[in-house]
């Protein structure tokens, strides 16, 4: 190669050099990419998922108030499952995909729900049905939430709306469990018989 | 101490003793028997009403006394009424077993100032004039009250709750599983939750108010107030505001699913252009007032008539 | 590069374990590790595809494509090789299979392609304007600019770029001549211009 030459080759190769390496693309691709991610099965390894506002589970008569710890979920299907409808009974509540809420939160749940069982019975036909009607649509509406989840774990909006669902359906059966018990309404007839 | 007496319908006893007195009803063996009774009462004393079926009517009087009259509903076994201190006490109490019991009939007025505890199932429950504190509470009946400037908690299943303001500041919490809602001109703060219920709040010189439902719609209608705070909540349900006069107000409004309308101007843009989600921050006038608006699948409205 | 710098080994080190914590992350299933591995290599994965397509949004295409590819293949990539020339590999996979496929629609010779560009003519480019280097690799035939992105430019070996560019090693070194001679015809054109 002749000087000439190699002073061309030369440059050249220096020109080369200084090209950046990076390049950003003029839009965000994040998007579209994200939105192709299939969810994994995730079955191994632990994993365990402290929010930045976990506190522990509280469960006052009437209150209204919970906030939750999450913790490894062994099967988010179940949790998906939505009981039969007319009867109180709970899976495991989901957080997200690979999450459940504090088993002491759960513990609550399944202790008001078992206590309202037998309340719920003397409640009129209609007013029964009424309830379980809307404790179906809460845990309609947190199978719902959970499953968008699935998609988009740790989106803020829907764990503050998954949060608040939980905390409405406990508020619901801490207000009807006062409603029918304790304040002498409705509790000293034998609802089979009494109708109103 | 309670001191329970059942007599003939002949030889009623009416008793009235200041700071002690009890009177219970005849056993209700015919329809309709007349309730008429009085007690005296502390004029910021305590009004507990319990009543399973029928109608409880609460209005006020310029006396330090409560007054029940109504009609015990057939097949009920008696009223108790006692009022010790500042507690006064109004229960119809229902048999253990009985094939049919008909509603009870109850109209009570009290002191302004007292405070005053309703529980039913399926009564009706209409109070007016009353300035104390307020809990009422049905499974399937209807809640009629006025806020005043203390606490106020109406709470049913499926019962409808509506609710007027008088112009005094207080706190005013709403709950139904099913029940809709209707507050008006209510000052302060007003919170609601609801399963499947409607809420529709038209705001007095409300400062907060927080409100959350899964499938019922949340309306909001009026003047918002200057610093108020008002966050609004819902699954599924659709949130409309329709709000009047001059607005200066933060607005943040967010919706996985829904349709997010405005009519200040400014458009919600998606959060991810492949996936769910639309958001929409933006302040109109000059005021500190803030609107949070979140939901799942219901569309958020808001707009200015 | 100019990006390559005097980064300490400490440093690389450093960089290095966090992106392999990162790379386990995500192939447990979590779309917030990968995202950070994007941010990490996007530029890079970018540049290559736009460098070896020369269009914009066949690039971004193609970048969206190879992300995708690699979180769908991250369960089988083993951390022995480094998780950026893994990507890359994905990309220019990504890159030659959208060229292929718009060859088929088009109906048009790879050939033909090859040989439609020249960049001695000084009537190509901007008249006076200092060579765009980046304008007239975009402007290089196909296998010579996809060689030249390659090792040229990204580093890679000629066995490492011929492996991806399912070519034999001597071709590879014969493409990359090539855009290196066309480059230096156009510099010293350009130079000569003045």
């Amino acid at each position: 190669m002749t000087p000439g030459r190699l002073d061309s080759a030369q440059r050249l190769d220096d020109a080369l050099a200084r090209l950046p390496g990076s390049i950003e693309p003029a839009r965000d691709l994040w998007p579209a990419i994200e939105a192709q991610l299939e969810p994994r099965d995730v079955r191994a390894g632990r994993r365990w998922l402290w929010p930045a506002a976990a506190a522990a589970v509280l469960l006052v008569a009437g209150s209204s108030l919970i906030t939750a710890n999450l913790l490894r979920r062994e099967d988010s299907a179940v949790a998906r499952q939505l009981p039969a409808s007319g009867r109180l009974t709970y899976a495991a509540a989901a957080f997200g995909p690979g999450q459940t809420l504090d088993p002491t939160y759960d513990a609550a749940r399944q202790e008001l729900a078992r206590s309202l069982a037998a309340r719920i019975e003397r409640l009129p036909p209609d007013a029964r049905q009424q309830l379980e009607r809307n404790l179906a649509e809460l845990r309609r509406a947190s199978a719902e939430i959970n499953a968008a989840l699935e998609l988009r774990p740790g989106d803020a909006l829907l764990e503050e709306l998954l949060l608040n669902t939980y905390q409405d359906e406990l508020a619901v059966l801490a207000s009807v469990d006062q409603l029918t018990g304790g304040n002498g309404a409705g509790t000293t007839t034998d609802p089979t018989r009494m109708q109103l | 101490m309670t001191i329970r007496f059942y007599a003939t319908p002949a030889t009623k006893p009416t008793a009235w003793l200041p700071a002690l007195a009890l009177l219970v009803m005849v056993p209700a063996a015919d329809a309709g028997t007349p309730i008429n009774e009085r007690a005296a009462a502390d004029p910021t004393g305590k009004v507990e009403v319990s009543n399973t079926a029928g109608s409880v009517v609460v209005t006020t009087w310029p006396r330090n006394e409560v007054e029940v009259t109504g009609s015990l509903g057939t097949g009920a076994e008696g009223l108790e009424f006692s009022s010790v201190d500042k507690l006064t006490r109004v229960k119809v109490n229902l048999p253990e077993r009985s094939s049919r019991v008909e509603g009870t009939s109850l109209i009570i007025k009290l002191p302004a100032g007292s405070s005053l505890a309703v529980n039913t199932v399926s009564a009706d429950v209409s109070a007016k004039g009353v300035r104390g504190q307020q809990r009422l509470q049905s499974v399937s009946g209807d809640i009629h009250t006025e806020a005043a400037a203390e606490d106020v908690e109406c709470k049913t299943v499926s019962g409808h709750v509506t609710v007027a303001g008088t112009g005094q500041r207080g706190l005013l919490t709403v709950t139904t599983v099913s029940g809709d809602a209707t507050v008006t001109s209510v000052a302060g703060e007003v919170n609601g939750n609801t399963v499947s219920g409607n809420f529709t709040i038209t705001m007095g010189d409300t400062s907060r108010s927080r409100l959350r439902s899964t499938s019922g719609d949340l309306g909001l209608k009026g003047h918002v107030a200057q610093d108020a705070r008002l966050d609004f909540e819902s699954i599924s349900g659709d949130v409309r505001l329709d709000l009047q006069g001059p607005v200066g107000a933060e607005f943040e409004m967010s919706s996985f699913n829904g349709q997010i309308r405005n009519c200040f101007g400014p458009k919600a843009t998606r959060t991810s252009e492949y996936a769910p989600g639309s958001e929409l921050r933006f302040r109109e006038g000059q005021g500190t007032a803030r609107v949070r608006i979140k939901t799942l699948n219901g569309d958020i409205s808001v707009c200015n008539k | 590069m100019a990006e390559q710098g005097t980064e300490s080994e400490f440093e690389r080190a450093r960089r290095a374990a966090e992106e392999r914590a990162l790379v386990e992350s995500a192939k447990r299933g979590a779309t917030s590790a990968f995202a950070a591995l994007y941010r990490n290599h996007l530029g890079k994965v970018y540049g290559l595809c736009l460098r070896m397509t020369a269009n914009p949004a066949t690039a971004e295409d193609c970048t969206q494509e190879a992300f995708i590819q690699a979180w769908r293949s991250l369960p089988s990539f083993e951390s022995r090789s480094a998780f950026g020339t893994w990507l890359h590999r994905i990309a220019v996979n990504v890159v030659l299979a959208h060229g292929r496929r718009r060859r088929e629609q088009l109906g048009t010779d790879a050939s033909a392609e090859e040989e439609a560009v020249t960049l001695a003519d000084p009537s190509v480019g901007d008249e006076g304007a200092v060579l765009d280097l980046e304008q007239a690799i975009s402007r290089l035939p196909a296998g010579a600019r996809q060689a030249l992105v390659l090792v040229g430019l990204y580093g890679h070996s000629h066995e490492e770029a011929a492996a991806m560019l399912g070519i034999a090693v001597g071709t590879c070194k014969s493409q990359l001549h090539r855009a290196r001679q066309l480059l230096g015809e156009r510099l010293a054109a350009q130079e000569a211009g003045r």
